[in-house]
């Protein structure tokens, strides 16, 4: 292949021998791409020249998060073909048009409607077409929005998911659709529920839902778990990771997580692990220590509820960032507790 | 193999060549990191020199270096995290060399590190500073190029960088 020797000196003096990145078959070059933070990240190499115009559209990884304002344009990403997908992150976020900030055509609460509904379609195709994704990420928004969806008498597709992951805090106006989430993925064998995620993102984005939306999602107050989804078994569910960070003091009064947990424990049939993690010792909100109180809490609430898994561990786990400061507690079946760390065990 | 180096029993060495001519003697416990080179050693076919035509001199000098710390038990867990921080922060150029070489030789770790290593060299890049990092020059008619840029203004906003390192 000719090519003008048209490079910069940044590169030239890199090296005596110039490699040739065309010389790579495209399945590295699909590999590289998979490996940008994100999916606008690989979506940018189309300008790159004609061989890469359409690369990025065999990446394996689907990840569309947002951490500013709102997002709209994320949703230009138009999913076409999406077969070779393994794993897709859904954590961006949509404002309501009469919440965007100044520049933009404000409207008013009662007709951002049509606005919400073009995004609820969307939701609806994103979740058919990633139906076939081993691994699925949801945020926030997402979850809201397929509640909303769910409270209109949407019914969610089967999803083939094996690796659930969560970024949320669970709250009274996502725990129904977590639940539904899951009756929608009888494949999932582990379930992530991470709460390390942007706690001020989430926060005000809760507190900034319009009208509209709030008028969903304060449903949410009335319905108990159990007639939302009656007579459930979670079929493959193995193993369940809560991840507790900083801002476990700001919990409703009524913990949803642990309500959550507590159906997991019930419904889960083959249930084998679960493990709870409290993150980082001090909180930035209430400054004091409420991510390991609160998570020990419900770790002792948990032992006691039913469960009919036979062959089960609960694990509750002390981490601050360094490793060597780590701490680890763990509890076998009923009672008895060990601090496995140092290789002590205490019977209680 | 593997148990035999754990033993007293006799190591066994392979021949590498590059594509240079130059050859290296490396012990097959090392070697067979590779699965290309440990299914050659399987099918009987390493007594004599592995010749690696598409693997020039200085790759395979880096190709060694990153299988002989990755597989000696002397290396903790620390030192392989610093030789691998090191290694990253190679050339571009020799980072593509050696990504191309560990998916010949079929390395997956090494191919793993190398692919990340180049992505975090274009993460938040323009388009045109990745084609002067890899050296490739756009075939988009300047309309072209326009067009693309137009339909998706939300792909190229924000602070990309442009520089080249």
């Amino acid at each position: 292949m000719t090519k003008p020797p048209k490079l910069t000196e940044t590169v030239a003096v890199d090296d005596g021998t110039l490699h040739r990145i065309s010389d790579l078959p495209d399945s590295l070059l699909v590999r590289i791409l998979s490996l940008l933070p994100t999916t606008k990240d690989a979506f940018r190499s189309c300008l790159v020249s004609k061989r890469w115009q359409y690369l990025w559209t065999s990446i394996d990884n689907l990840t569309l998060v947002c951490s500013s304002t709102g997002c709209i344009h994320y949703f230009e990403y138009r999913l076409v073909n999406v077969s070779s997908l393994v794993s897709a992150e859904l954590t961006f976020y949509i404002r309501c048009v009469s919440q965007l900030p100044r520049g933009f055509v404000y409207v008013e609460d009662d007709n951002c409607r049509d606005y919400h509904h073009v995004f609820w379609k969307l939701v609806q195709d994103y979740l058919r077409k990633l139906g076939h994704v081993a691994e699925l990420t949801i945020g926030t928004w997402f979850a809201e929005v397929l509640f909303m969806l769910q409270l209109d008498g949407v019914q969610l597709p089967e999803l083939k998911c094996k690796y659930l992951t969560l970024k949320l805090y669970i709250t009274k106006c996502n725990l129904y659709e977590v639940a539904s989430l899951l009756r929608a993925s009888p494949h999932v064998k582990t379930l992530n529920i991470d709460m390390e995620v942007d706690l001020e993102a989430n926060i005000v984005h809760i507190k900034e839902n319009c009208r509209y939306e709030s008028c969903y999602l304060r449903q949410g107050d009335n319905i108990d778990l159990e007639s939302w989804i009656s007579n459930y078994a979670f079929p493959s569910l193995k193993s369940v990771n809560i991840i507790c960070s900083t801002g476990m003091c700001q919990m409703e009064q009524h913990d949803k997580l642990f309500e959550l947990s507590e159906f997991l424990l019930k419904n889960a049939m083959v249930l084998e692990k679960f493990v709870i993690i409290a993150k980082r010792t001090h909180c930035c909100y209430c400054l004091k220590n409420c991510v390991s109180q609160y998570s020990s809490g419900l770790a002792a609430k948990l032992l006691g509820c039913p469960r009919p898994s036979t062959n089960f561990t609960m694990i509750f786990a002390e981490s601050d960032f360094p490793r060597a400061q780590r701490s680890w507690f763990c509890f076998f079946g009923h009672q008895r507790w060990c601090f496995i760390f140092d290789l002590l065990i205490y019977c209680w | 193999m593997a148990e035999a180096s754990s033993s007293i029993t006799e190591k066994f060495f392979l021949t590498l060549k590059s594509s240079d001519g130059d050859e290296f003697v490396l012990e097959e416990s090392i070697a067979i990191q590779s699965i290309t080179i440990k299914n050659m050693v399987e099918d009987g076919c390493s007594s004599s020199v592995i010749p690696l035509s598409k693997v020039d001199t200085e790759t395979l000098i880096k190709v060694i270096e990153y299988m002989k710390m990755h597989s000696s038990t002397s290396s903790n867990e620390e030192e392989i995290e610093n030789f691998d921080k090191k290694f990253v922060s190679n050339s571009i150029n020799t980072i593509l060399n050696i990504l191309e070489a560990a998916n010949f030789l079929d390395i997956n770790n090494l191919l793993e590190l190398c692919a990340e290593a180049v992505a975090n060299r274009i993460k938040n890049k323009t388009p045109e500073a990745v084609r002067k990092i890899f050296n490739i020059t756009s075939d988009f008619t300047p309309e072209e190029e326009a067009e693309i840029r137009n339909e998706t203004p939300w792909a190229f906003e924000g602070n990309l960088d442009h520089s080249l390192d």
